[in-house]
């Protein structure tokens, strides 16, 4: 296993930045998932760590050697595709076997480092089959056992479960998360979903055009986004951001949402938010922290009235959507708690986990 | 009310009217000549007199012809050479230009080696006579520059048959090229990339990547080539008239000389027929043993 530094790195492609500058480090045996929407440098950041695109500008150190001109075969990674990227005419010992044969390895030795990941990955009587006579999923497991017989510092995972249905991919998911504590590898994990990035990773970097939005643990990712992309980007369904006035009165702060509804910021952020009082701000807040009205066990819980507009049941839970300001807004209530669509119904805003967002610049005006 | 069983008949009608003018097309030009071929290849006939019954005598002449073995083993030595030389190549040049090139010389590069296959095969053999000439040939300059021996490329009789599949080669290598050069770009660039990571790299990624990946394009390109090979008149009629003696002479020139010189028909058919099971035969051989080498995804 081996330490990740990626250090202002930039990739042009004929004058298009596609990377802009982005400083990384990643520490051994770390699994970080670089997670964005598409065309936001993710896959290219990626493939610049394995040597398949060229460095523009920086530096990528693996371990404590730049490897900006070694070639991908000799910087001691493994990477797993997309599209499994098997090579079709090779049975599956000899797809997983290839890279060993190369290096001049032992038959016994190779014979022994396959059967031991195949055996992690459960696909010991596959050994003689095409790729083609394989499942999505049986095809996945062949492309982390090529990776995993290598026994390489660094893995890479290039939106590995993206060709699965949804069933397999959450439990591949699951797979990974477990070989990640088996073979203990540092990990570069890139997907554009962000419930795997959540699920897998110890870190996130979330990228947008190129640059890096955030990168922290999953769950402060969530709990304290810095910017409206981030907000937005992590959490499903995706956070509340609605229109507001900030007003002052006395030393409270309130968040007037429209004419009829204004809530109170939370009582520890008044000095934060008063420089913003009198200006148009974002109100950001996810849809678990609106619920059917609750008793209050904090401070910031704050009761308001609106109309369902529509309700989505997910059996644990109901998605209710009401109107606030011209936007719809999502909350979450238990299913027995909820009136009928078109119904008036109670609200708890649960305002210590509230977000102001500042248009201008779109960051979240900081918590700390 | 509508007729269901009237609509079905129009539409069966009009079907079957689509596809005439192909029918009758195949059935004129193709179906009909081979099976007037079979059946003249049992006859005695010049076109003059009338048909005469020959039964298989024309097959047993075949058989019993010394020239006839010559030239089927030299158009069968030809059209081998040729797809080996021709695959190779294309494969190479190919390679190559998707490696090496970029785009500006690929797309001149493309046009230029695709060129000699609009141009006749008399026409190029012509102007390859000249160049192949032992005396006075640009080649043999050459390699007399480079201090090698020269070679008579067309008055000896070990060597003219090369000499012909080089000629032809030069003139058709452009069809293979532009095959595999499809079949390159369409190689997954996933798999490639898989393949820079794992070390095969080089040479390697020939062997164990391109030559698996790109078979079914080999395959495709023997087939075609050698049935388009053995068919060869121009070339060896230009360059040598078949000589010397009959060691450049193919079967289509056996054919032409026997029916249209000697004015035996039903001898030149069974020439034909001979040749069609020499293609039919080599055809089905390569079907099957592509079974143990073509790789489709």
């Amino acid at each position: 296993m081996a330490s990740i530094q990626l250090r202002s790195l930039r990739k042009t492609f004929e004058g298009v930045e596609a990377v802009r500058g982005i400083d990384i480090d990643i520490a051994q045996r770390e699994f970080v998932a670089l997670v964005g929407p598409s065309g936001c440098g993710k896959s290219t950041t990626l493939r610049m760590i394995a040597g398949l695109e060229d460095v523009t500008d920086g530096q990528i150190v693996i371990g404590d050697r730049v490897v900006n001109d070694v070639a991908p075969k000799d910087r001691d990674v493994a990477m797993v595709f997309q599209n499994y990227a098997l090579y079709p005419h090779m049975n599956v010992f000899q797809n997983m076997s290839i890279a060993l044969t190369l290096r001049k390895l032992s038959k016994a030795e190779i014979s022994a480092r396959v059967a031991a990941a195949a055996e992690i990955l459960g696909i010991e009587d596959l050994m003689d089959r095409r790729p083609k006579q394989l499942s999505g999923g049986q095809r996945q497991r062949v492309a982390m056992g090529r990776a995993i017989v290598r026994n390489p510092a660094v893995f890479l995972f290039d939106e590995p479960l993206s060709n699965l249905d949804a069933k397999l991919r959450v439990q591949m998911r699951t797979e990974i998360k477990k070989i990640h504590r088996r073979v203990q590898t540092t990990v570069v994990y890139v997907t554009h979903d962000q419930v795997e990035a959540m699920t897998l990773a110890d870190r996130i970097v979330v990228m947008n055009a190129g640059q890096i939005e955030q990168m922290a643990p999953p769950q402060e990712m969530y709990d304290r986004p810095v910017s409206r992309f981030v907000a937005e980007f992590i959490g499903s369904p995706s956070m509340n951001i609605i229109p507001c006035q900030v007003r002052r009165e006395g030393a409270q702060v309130w968040l007037d949402l429209d004419d009829d509804l204004r809530l109170p910021a939370p009582g520890g952020r008044y000095e934060l938010y008063q420089p913003f009082a009198g200006r148009e701000m974002l109100f950001g807040i996810r849809p678990e922290h609106i619920t059917e009205q609750r008793p209050h066990v904090s401070e910031g819980d704050c009761d308001f009235s609106a109309d369902v507009s529509v309700l989505e049941p997910l059996g644990v839970d109901t998605m209710v959507f009401i109107e606030i300001n011209g936007r719809e807004v999502c909350g979450r209530a238990t299913p027995r708690s909820v009136a009928g669509e078109g119904a008036r119904m109670r609200f708890t805003a649960h305002m210590d986990h509230m977000h102001l967002i500042d248009p201008d610049t779109d960051l979240v005006v900081n918590q700390q | 009310m509508i007729d269901v069983a009237s609509l079905r008949r129009t539409k069966t009608i009009l079907g079957y009217l689509f596809v005439a003018p192909t029918i009758i097309g195949i059935l004129v030009f193709t179906a009909g000549p081979i099976a007037f071929s079979m059946i003249l290849s049992l006859f005695y006939w010049d076109i003059l007199s009338p048909m005469k019954y020959a039964g298989i005598e024309h097959y047993r002449w075949l058989a019993e012809d010394p020239v006839a073995r010559t030239v089927f083993q030299n158009t069968f030595v030809f059209g081998v050479v040729v797809v080996v030389l021709q695959n190779l190549l294309g494969f190479t040049l190919a390679l190559c230009m998707r490696n090496v090139l970029n785009k500006y010389f690929r797309f001149f590069f493309r046009s230029v080696f695709f060129m000699p296959l609009l141009m006749s095969g008399a026409t190029v053999s012509v102007f390859m006579a000249y160049f192949f000439n032992t005396d006075f040939g640009i080649v043999n300059y050459y390699l007399s520059i480079i201090g090698l021996p020269t070679v008579p490329w067309v008055s000896s009789s070990d060597v003219v048959l090369l000499t012909t599949s080089i000629v032809y080669t030069w003139q058709h290598v452009g069809f293979t090229f532009i095959l595999f050069l499809g079949a390159f770009s369409t190689l997954p660039t996933e798999v490639l990339d898989a393949a820079d990571v794992d070390g095969i790299t080089g040479w390697r990624k020939v062997w164990y990547l391109y030559l698996p990946l790109v078979s079914p394009t080999i395959f495709f390109a023997s087939v075609i080539g050698f049935i388009h090979a053995v068919q060869v008149f121009d070339h060896p009629y230009v360059l040598t008239r078949g000589g010397p003696g009959d060691s450049n002479r193919t079967a289509v020139m056996m054919i032409y000389d026997v029916a249209f010189k000697d004015l035996e028909f039903g001898y030149g058919s069974a020439v034909a027929i001979a040749l069609f099971a020499v293609i039919f035969v080599a055809t089905m051989l390569q079907f099957w043993a592509q079974k143990k080498w073509v790789f489709y995804e």
